[in-house]
């Protein structure tokens, strides 16, 4: 299980992250560099917001892209993990304003087994 | 525990060396033998000693040190790992309070703590998701001297939430061959290395928007909440507790060719600035910019809120409701860069107040914020109102004003 932070593309959470976040007009940056983006950099991310209406946009876009990795990639979920888990596991780092996207791809690859991915 | 001190005292030498000399930093451990070496010129230890001394006092440097015990989880081994791991959850930044009165500044912490411990999925069923969870949560700004924290608001708390979705993304009827020709199309653009805009240019990202686009549909999302609050200063002096109930939600039309996203009454003048700013080619609406809403009802126990109490003694639990809107939105995109704007409304409003504290104003408290930010973080806040509780915030609001600049 993954707990490291190696953003790279020969890691299949890393740029399904990256491709659906961008999609979702999240940010704009190319691959390379949008590893280091922290969560304030995030569309989502409302400076005036409360952190409980911060939670529910974060636990949204966390559904969104469960929705999007299970239903149109038809990744499954590691041991342990289930839809409810996975969502607040991205929820939990969506609303750490210093968690970069490596830290997002980090949750993302210990909840999801991907099409193509290494066991 | 000595090591994570002498790793802390050495790195910030190092610190202090690497930013007063353009020469590489020397290693900390020879550097920190040298202070104590009786043969070192008392000039230049004293020197060394100042920096050390500054660089405890400057919050860059110390985040700087945080950052890289944080950054050594991987790797590290004993206490600086074990320290990693446990901040791993936890956002710690050193910040320096502005003293009002022209003193010197004083530092200290912001942190926060977010985690769900507990969850429970009610109903899996596809495109209607159902779940429970158990959320802790704190966050707050602690000065190391007290007297000087003009933000003394601690909001410590935890929530039973039951969240649910629908919608958001439409099954593909070929999952398997869009899958695999998505994924090489992943795979391809994230090897792209020109700037955003090739990038939204290239026929790959087109391909990847246009696939994924034609799947995506209005989501509806919503959470109710059984919420506790700890309302506190940093020392706990003033405190009051806050329990209920609260309900909030979300539309997001992902698809641009939404009738949501059209008509996003919210967003349009916004989107007329994109528009006559350039960075929209037509009129488009954000589907995306759909404000967030939040109401709820809670229970306040007031038994320490001196400000309170010192206008009406009675210190019985009342009710009150309270109410939230927020929204972001990009308006313009200025030097390559995208340019945001972002606002939030809250309201409270006790039920049945006393005369004591309806005469005094308190009975009904709202805020407001409306901010501007670039996408490299420059940006500022304009606020007003008064929140509920926090006596130095509520001095401070009660001025009217509050301009950050960030």
């Amino acid at each position: 299980m993954p707990t490291e932070c190696n953003w790279t593309n020969n890691n299949i959470a890393c740029v399904r992250s990256w491709a659906f976040l961008r999609v979702l007009k999240q940010f704009k940056e190319v691959f390379g560099p949008a590893g280091k983006l922290t969560m304030v950099r995030f569309a989502y991310w409302n400076p005036a917001a409360t952190p409980e209406l911060r939670r529910t946009d974060a636990l949204a876009l966390a559904t969104q892209l469960d929705n999007m990795f299970t239903t149109g990639l038809g990744a499954k979920y590691e041991p342990g993990f289930n839809r409810t888990l996975a969502t607040n596991s991205m929820a939990d780092v969506l609303v750490s304003a210093d968690k970069t996207l490596c830290e997002f791809a980090v949750a993302v690859d210990e909840a999801y087994r991907f099409t193509g991915e290494r066991m | 525990m000595k090591t994570i001190r002498l790793s802390l005292a050495a790195a910030l030498l190092g610190a202090s060396l690497a930013a007063a000399a353009p020469e590489p930093a020397p290693e900390f451990t020879p550097a920190l033998e040298a202070i104590k070496s009786p043969l070192l010129d008392e000039k230049i230890r004293d020197a060394l000693k100042k920096k050390l001394q500054d660089g405890l006092n400057d919050p860059a440097v110390l985040n700087q040190v945080l950052d890289s015990l944080r950054s050594g989880a991987g790797g590290s081994a004993g206490n600086i790992g074990a320290l990693a791991g446990a901040l791993k959850n936890l956002n710690v930044r050193f910040k320096a309070f502005e003293a009002k009165d022209g003193a010197d500044a004083s530092l200290g912490l912001e942190y926060s703590y977010e985690k769900s411990l507990k969850h429970h999925e009610l109903d899996a069923r596809l495109g209607h998701p159902l779940s429970l969870s158990f959320t802790l949560r704190a966050k707050g700004n602690i000065a190391f001297d007290p007297k000087r924290n003009p933000a003394d608001f601690l909001d410590t708390g935890a929530s039973f939430d039951l969240f649910g979705s629908k919608g958001g993304f439409e099954p593909v009827v070929e999952s398997r061959r869009w899958q695999t020709e998505l994924n090489a199309l992943t795979q391809l653009a994230s090897e792209f290395t020109g700037t955003p805009e090739e990038l939204d240019a290239s026929p790959v990202w087109k391909e990847i928007e246009s696939r994924v686009n034609a799947q995506l549909s209005t989501q509806y999302f919503w959470r109710a909440s059984g919420n506790f609050s700890l309302e506190s200063n940093q020392d706990f002096t003033q405190r009051q507790y806050a329990y209920g109930l609260l309900v909030s939600g979300v539309i997001r039309a992902w698809n641009p060719k939404s009738a949501w996203a059209d008509f996003n009454l919210f967003d349009w003048p916004f989107a007329g600035l994109r528009y006559l700013t350039g960075a929209d080619s037509s009129f488009q609406p954000s589907g995306h910019a759909l404000p967030l809403v939040l109401v709820g009802l809670e229970q306040v126990d007031p038994q320490k809120n001196a400000g309170r109490l010192a206008l009406d003694p009675d210190d019985s639990k009342y009710g009150r409701w309270r109410g939230e809107l927020a929204m972001k939105t990009k308006v313009a995109r200025i030097g390559g860069k995208d340019v945001w704007a972002f606002g939030s409304y809250r309201v409270f409003r006790e039920i049945s107040p006393s005369a004591a504290i309806r005469n005094a104003g308190l009975a009904r408290s709202e805020y407001w914020a409306v901010g501007v930010e670039m996408e490299n973080g420059l940006g500022f806040t304009y606020s007003k109102g008064r929140l509920p509780f926090d006596r130095k915030s509520e001095q401070v609001f009660d001025l009217g004003y509050k301009f950050n600049l960030k």
